[in-house]
């Protein structure tokens, strides 16, 4: 069996600003294609509503979907090779859990959009600033932080429980119970600024050094035998992917399988080499949240959480994944 | 803890039993509960309980306060969180107050000879309870109806006058209903004002199912979220700019203040902002768009809000009146303005 | 080329050194085995002659230059490390896997180019594994994949070869053919230090051979000098029997009563 080439795989990048499109003109609240259009290029020949929907509504929450997207897909593909392990999702370091009480707390206050931010964001870092340290302080190898993880996860995760606990089941409980769910239904300008910035940043880094990220996926005496500086590369990798995760939960809550999947479906696609891997996974994953989310703002009055689409679509993909990797595997024997 | 409450417990039990073995069947009265259980309440009850946030107005409603030994207040969880209006109206509060599950030892270490339960959430506490010999009321409120007949069988099972109060109510409460919809007899459906009822955060909005959607209709207006299923719901900005309701009420609790509405740019093109029709209900004692008596006071605030020029009664009147007749409180006139302050 | 241990202590645990004042050289053209029993730090030793492990005492010098001092990326372009056959997580082609061996010619921001590829033909041939470039790596034979981490680390461009057991996990015939290339190599001026718990490929393949003994290095030498029936009985705590031809030692076979 020899692997695909990548050609297939720039359709993916000519379609994507289509799909973008596409997503703009879809809602609940019916718009005309020509509206649209002259919403986003001559926005004061349109009515007060529509110029608000489009550039004020779908816009910036499209743009959230797609970096949320990118973002968790390529985080979840690098950290697959880090990691060595096909079943790694970017939560792996506890940054979820972090991110969940951060939020959870912000909630329990009433601290608004900015303030719930802020704390996820925070506590997500310092999740995995404690993997770290414990990297630190027992030797990083991949075992060991993962082991740290699994420990910082169920610390944030049982003080998530006593948040629950003690949130006024009126008010906060439910809010808090909606934003572990996931979406981007209060999705505005003033709130995704951060995400945009790390989002550029983030993805341009993983960009250029997508090529060495293979060298990740070596045992590290080889990669230190070929030169690279692993527990540096490694590390800066873990952070850049911990801010993007981080500034992804931070704006749109827990949204699962999208880091487990997508570079799964992507390596099916064009390879396990991070030169084709790393474009193909942050295109999927972005063209896969928007999708998502377009679902979740249209399909009904009231928001379907995005988490519990990204479930309902992930588990089956995984499992026809699974299905594949078994034939194949048999295949070959 | 528990080995220094034994003997307190131990105390309590045996007063508990002797008091009901000695005036034993003498005036039993049976009343079914909202779950349907047949409950039996022998000889009189002096001291009450209410782990039901809701149902612990309905003591007060009906003038047995005095008896009250343990109480949960719908949305108060500490001393610090209750308003001032509801120190001076229940100086006790302290001393009652308890908030979050109920301890069962807490109940009878206080002698409790009566209990009002949530049928939806404790019912197997209420069977612990009713165990160790406790008569138990088990409530489903969620409606107009629904808290009438609970406000009715709370009555019958305390007895006295409690049982009068609570017709009295009910009176009321179809007085002011009928008012309000004499008053608006002449309006068509198409005049109706449209109705966006918001919770905690501007994009949690109440359900047809909920009783804010009753309410609403009570007063005359209509709910745009009302094709909406279950408790809150969360939706989407646009979905909002779809229905482009003419007025948004607030509930009392929560954060939102209507200014963080009126003055949201992304708002703009809702009608209700722009018309600048963004209300926040007031918070005196009880919160009014539940299912508690106050909620009387609630259609009455909103049918003035939404028809200012078409309702005949007065709040402020009609304030002071409920609160002198049912809860023996005199309000002063820095409550009312809070009350009828738009 | 010349890379050698200057009495190089290691531990990685302080206490238990696993590496005791151990020297050893090779230059261009040799072919060197380490000889020892598992667990007697024949890894740890190729890890220190590849800078990827520092002794803490004793130094190792490439061409005479203290290997720690040199620049990472250019010590990588000199001595390559070919670890033992494992079985990949991904399914990476034997080009890639070749490829990857170029890392230490781009920098961290550079994707490899036609002259990288033109490096992994090159090693590809000198292995005689052109033909499976495209073939998935984990698809093809264990002799074939030993043979691509060769070619991996000539796409580095090292003029030596740090073998890890490379006969571990070969039939005789795979062996056969990754030895040969060894010494093909060799004779085009390449220096391999290999390591083996295999007595009989280095009487085969070996210029020389040294063991390690507890970490020490006992006896180094000529093969056919070193294998003899004590230094076996010391180093694998079991009697051998060697097998003598005309020229000396042909072969060891365990003494099974």
């Amino acid at each position: 069996m020899t692997t695909k080439r990548g050609r297939t795989a720039w359709v993916l990048a000519a379609l994507a600003p289509a799909l973008f499109l596409l997503a703009l003109l879809i809602g609940r609240y019916g718009i005309r294609i020509d509206e649209t259009f002259r919403a986003l290029f001559a926005p004061e020949s349109v009515s007060d509503v529509i110029r608000a929907l489009i550039l004020r509504v779908r816009l910036p929450r499209a743009l959230a979907a797609v970096c949320i997207g990118a973002n968790l897909a390529v985080t979840g593909a690098a950290f697959q090779g880090l990691f060595r392990n096909p079943l790694v999702d970017s939560r792996i370091l506890g940054v979820s859990s972090g991110a969940a009480f951060g939020a959870a707390l912000a909630l329990l206050v009433s601290a608004g959009t900015i303030g719930l931010q802020a704390s996820s964001f925070a506590f997500a870092l310092l999740a995995v600033g404690l993997v770290c340290l414990i990297g630190l302080r027992f030797g990083s190898a991949a075992l060991i932080l993962v082991v740290g993880g699994i420990l910082v996860s169920a610390l944030f995760n049982a003080l998530l429980g006593l948040i629950k606990y003690v949130a006024d089941p009126l008010s906060s409980l439910p809010a808090i119970t909606y934003w572990l769910l996931g979406g981007l239904s209060d999705v505005r300008w003033a709130t995704i600024g951060p995400l945009l910035a790390l989002t550029g940043f983030g993805l341009v880094f993983f960009l250029v050094v997508r090529w060495r990220l293979n060298v990740l996926t070596l045992s590290e005496s080889e990669a230190t035998a070929l030169g690279v500086r692993i527990r540096g590369f490694r590390t800066t990798v873990i952070l850049v992917g911990t801010l993007l995760i981080a500034s992804s939960v931070a704006v749109g809550g827990i949204i699962g399988w999208v880091g487990l999947v997508v570079p799964h479906v992507a390596r099916a696609w064009v390879g396990p080499d991070h030169g084709r891997l790393i474009p193909v996974s942050i295109g999927l994953g972005a063209v896969t949240v928007l999708a998502l989310d377009t679902i979740a703002r249209t399909a009904l009055p009231s928001e379907i959480p995005l988490g519990i689409l990204t479930g309902l679509v992930g588990v089956p993909a995984f499992f026809l994944l699974f299905l594949r990797f078994l034939r194949v595997r048999g295949e070959a024997r | 803890m528990r080995s220094r409450r034994f003997p307190e417990l131990a105390v309590s039990l045996c007063l508990v039993l002797a008091a009901s073995w000695l005036i034993g069947a003498a005036e039993a009265v049976t009343v079914v509960d909202q779950t349907g259980r047949t409950v039996t309440i022998s000889g009189s009850v002096e001291r009450i309980a209410s782990i039901y946030g809701l149902g612990t107005y309905f003591f007060y409603a009906l003038g047995v306060q005095d008896r009250l030994v343990a109480g949960g207040y719908v949305g108060v969880k500490s001393v610090a969180q209750a308003s001032e209006a509801m120190l001076r109206f229940e100086p006790r509060l302290e001393e009652l107050l308890v908030f979050g599950d109920p301890n069962v030892e807490e109940l009878i270490a206080r002698g409790a000879q009566l209990l009002l339960v949530d049928g939806s959430r404790h019912a197997g506490f209420a069977e612990q309870m009713t165990e160790l010999g406790i008569p138990v009321l088990q409530y489903l409120v969620e409606t107009g109806d629904s808290m009438k007949e609970a406000l009715r069988l709370t009555g019958r099972a305390l007895g006295g006058n409690a049982t009068a109060r609570a017709e009295a109510f009910i009176a009321d409460h179809e007085r002011v209903l009928e008012t309000v919809a004499a008053d608006l007899s002449n309006l068509q459906d198409e005049d109706r004002v449209r109705v966006l009822f918001v919770g905690t955060s501007p994009l949690r909005v109440s359900s047809g199912e909920m009783y804010q959607t009753e309410l609403i209709d009570a007063a005359g207006g209509t709910s745009v979220s009302a094709e909406l299923f279950g408790y809150w719901n969360d939706v989407n900005l646009e979905q909002v700019l779809l229905w482009n309701p003419d007025v948004i009420l607030i509930p009392p609790y929560g954060p939102i203040q209507p200014r963080d509405l009126l003055e949201d740019p992304d708002w703009q093109a809702i009608r209700a902002v722009r018309d600048g029709r963004v209300y926040r209900m007031p918070r005196l004692i009880a919160p009014m768009d539940t299912p508690v008596p106050e909620s009387l006071l609630g259609v009455v605030w909103m049918a003035s809000v939404l028809y200012p020029d078409l309702i005949s009664l007065d709040l402020a009147e009609e304030a002071a009146r409920f609160y002198a007749t049912y809860y023996d409180f005199a309000l002063t006139e820095d409550d009312i303005a809070l009350l009828i302050a738009p | 080329m010349r890379l050698a241990a200057e009495a190089i202590t290691f531990a990685y645990v302080p206490g238990r050194d696993v590496l005791r004042d151990v020297t050893l050289a090779v230059g261009a053209g040799d072919v060197m085995f380490v000889l020892g029993a598992n667990g007697s730090g024949k890894t740890t030793l190729l890890d220190c002659l590849a800078g990827v492990r520092i002794p803490r005492s004793g130094r190792v010098l490439l061409d005479g230059d203290s290997i720690d001092r040199i620049p990472t990326a250019e010590r990588a372009k000199r001595v390559g490390l070919v670890p033992q056959i494992h079985e990949p997580v991904f399914d990476y082609t034997v080009g890639e896997v070749v490829l990857m061996g170029r890392t230490p010619h781009l920098g961290l921001f550079a994707r490899p180019g036609r002259r990288d590829w033109e490096a992994v033909d090159r090693a590809l041939d000198a292995v005689g594994l052109r033909a499976l470039r495209g073939h998935v790596y984990t698809e093809i034979s264990g002799g074939e994949r030993q043979l691509a981490l060769i070619a991996r680390g000539l796409a580095q461009g090292a003029a030596c070869l740090l073998m890890d057991e490379p006969a571990a996990h070969l039939d005789p015939r795979h062996q056969h053919a990754a030895f040969a290339t060894v010494a093909r190599l060799a004779s085009d001026g390449f220096s391999f230090v290999i390591t083996s718990h295999q007595p009989n490929n280095a009487l085969l393949y070996a210029d020389r051979a040294a063991f390690l003994i507890d970490g020490r290095i006992e006896q180094e030498g000529a093969p056919i000098e070193i294998v003899t029936e004590e230094t076996l009985r010391s180093a694998y705590g079991i009697e051998f029997d060697v097998i003598t031809g005309e020229t000396g030692p042909r072969a060891i076979l365990p003494r099974v009563t």
